[in-house]
């Protein structure tokens, strides 16, 4: 009896912040399909990191839908939290990216993860806004990188969108996810710059701040043929947003494990990807390289995630009311 | 350095080491695929930019030529040339087989294009035949209306042309029948379709017991009697009476008082 409640009282505090897993996961997966084309290797690598991405999510999607069904309030008190209702995308966003690792091994599942995902993150993303927009408590340590994973989602609809068909749906998407990145970035600058430093156990999700560029290079990638002046400044800004962050690995290094570090994953995997496109759009050896690189350092990461998240796990340090 | 922070410094240094590893993994990974397939390797590591979509339209996002080979079964890595060579026969075969499409196309439309000039040609060399036949029977026609007329003594006057049967001609012809003069005229008029005849009666001299106008229109519907015979269309010959004291144009006084009536023939063009 005391277990059952034990185990009720976690589902109430299942986070939402664990879809982050499958955005990092699928991410992988898709940098090592493309890896392996580009270096013609026949690996199953691929193959398998999908099954244990899809896997991952009707994990998590069916204990979140628990939680929803016997937890309701949870879930609505998650949706008014100024932090971990930007979180509540990310399950669109594994969508979005189980759709793009489907695309060419099953179209018609493709097609219907990304007519879900797509739908559901618009709807999101107009409620998020809405929320933004009328919120009247909002102050200025409430903004964090997370607030850019509704709009990184955006981006991401043309990667499977253009290869579906959806040309100008993929178009509004993407417009949406570059107008706000701008508006978003010059924020969360001001944030960092004027204001309190972000809170520690939220710091990995300065990661983020190499997906918008990393993910809407990839994108308009899909949409347009050649590499023009955009596709560049969003390439280099990735890079140069790696770069800095990069920079600050003792800093984060420093920090104890939590949910949160998952924020890690799926930017180094959009950049990683960016960077495979980009030598198949030059020939030049040093993307491929780079590529490559980050594709295998996020490959230890995950692996250091998923001890790390495994140990939480059974240790009892997830699913906690403070998270 | 207090003995406190070593352990947290030693962790970020091995994590650092870590990363790093990972890191130069994939390097090493890059550098062995390259060098361990030696020359035959190029190909497979750059596919072409922006390469147009061929394999499916599922294949909108860039899938390069080793992954639509990976597809198909091939093993790239094992033998990359090989699957280069045969997706190289693969595309001549596909060529040699337009070539073929395109040359059976080109050599139909050229049948049909042939016919149809052979047939405008015969066309225009029809209506030029006809146009041919048509001027030539216009010439035989002139030559002959040139010849009729030289027999028939036709003479240009102010009122047309005009041929005068004397009264001689009018009553009769050899054998009984209508002169040879007559008979010319109605063949005139028959190879003529568009030819009309005004007949005019007219006294030869005065004081002549003919210059009744009763008689000259007797006269002229005497010759018109004649020529109808002879197979004249009756409503292409018109009767005209001019009345007595009207001199022939052509003659002397004396040589109409001599012939007594005669009919002069106008011939009246469309």
């Amino acid at each position: 009896m005391t277990a059952q409640i034990a185990s009720r009282s976690r589902l109430e505090h299942f986070p939402i912040a664990f879809f982050a897993m499958v955005m990092g996961l699928t991410g992988l997966t898709i940098g090592w399909e493309k890896a392996q084309v580009i270096l013609g290797l026949e690996w199953p690598l691929a193959d398998g990191l999908l099954v244990f991405a899809a896997t991952v999510f009707v994990l998590l999607a069916t204990l979140y839908l628990g939680k929803l069904l016997l937890r309701r309030a949870a879930v609505l008190q998650e949706l008014r939290h100024p932090i971990k209702l930007n979180f509540f995308p990310t399950i669109s966003i594994g969508l979005l990216l189980l759709a793009a690792a489907f695309l060419d091994r099953q179209p018609s599942v493709s097609f219907a993860l990304w007519g879900a995902g797509a739908s559901l993150h618009l709807a999101l993303t107009l409620y998020i806004m809405n929320v933004w927009i009328h919120r009247e408590h909002f102050q200025v340590h409430h903004m964090n990188p997370a607030w850019f994973i509704p709009v990184v989602g955006n981006a991401l609809v043309p990667i499977a969108g253009v290869g579906l068909g959806f040309v100008e749906v993929s178009w509004f998407f993407f417009s949406i996810g570059m107008l706000f990145w701008i508006v978003l970035l010059s924020i969360i600058f001001n944030r960092v710059l004027f204001h309190h430093p972000i809170e520690e156990r939220l710091m990995p999700t300065l990661f983020i701040l190499i997906a918008p560029p990393s993910v809407g290079f990839v994108a308009y990638m899909q949409l347009v043929e050649g590499l023009d002046s955009f596709a560049r400044v969003l390439y280099f800004s990735a890079l140069f947003l790696t770069l800095l962050l990069f920079t600050q690995a003792p800093r984060f290094l420093r920090l104890s494990f939590s949910l949160t570090w998952w924020a890690y994953s799926f930017p180094l995997a959009a950049f990683s990807i960016a960077s495979l496109v980009m030598f198949e759009r030059t020939g030049v050896d040093f993307y491929r390289y780079l590529g490559v690189g980050m594709l295998t350092l996020l490959s230890g990461i995950v692996l250091w995630l998923l001890a790390a998240t495994g140990v939480a796990v059974l240790k009892g340090r997830v699913c906690l009311p403070d998270q | 350095m207090s003995m406190t922070n070593r352990p947290a410094r030693s962790r970020t240094l091995f994590a650092i080491g870590y990363l790093l590893l990972t890191f130069c993994a994939g390097l090493l990974l890059v550098y062995r695929v390259d060098h361990g397939r030696g020359t035959d390797a190029e190909p497979a590591r750059f596919p072409e930019p922006a390469r147009p979509e061929i394999v499916e339209p599922m294949a909108k996002v860039t899938v390069p030529p080793a992954a639509a080979s990976r597809k198909d079964g091939g093993s790239v890595a094992s033998d990359p040339f090989g699957e280069m060579q045969r997706r190289l026969q693969r595309l001549e075969d596909e060529m040699a087989s337009l070539r073929r499409q395109q040359t059976a196309s080109f050599e139909r439309e050229h049948a049909l294009i042939l016919e149809e000039l052979t047939s405008i040609a015969k066309a225009h060399q029809d209506r030029l035949n006809r146009a041919r036949a048509l001027l030539r029977e216009t010439k035989d026609n002139q030559a002959r209306l040139d010849a009729d007329l030289a027999f028939l003594q036709a003479r240009y006057t102010e009122e047309g042309l005009r041929v005068s049967v004397s009264e001689a001609e009018l009553e009769a012809g050899p054998a009984g029948g209508v002169s040879e003069r007559i008979a010319r005229l109605a063949d005139v008029l028959a190879h003529n379709p568009r030819l009309r005849l005004s007949l005019r009666g007219r006294v030869d001299g005065a004081g002549s017991a003919s210059g009744d106008p009763v008689a000259l229109e007797a006269a002229a519907r005497g010759l018109r009697d004649r020529l109808v015979a002879q197979g004249g269309e009756a409503d292409r010959i018109e009767l005209e009476t001019l009345g007595e004291g009207r001199p022939n144009a052509g003659d002397s006084v004396s040589e109409g008082r001599a012939r007594g009536v005669s009919v002069d023939v106008y011939f009246i063009s469309p």
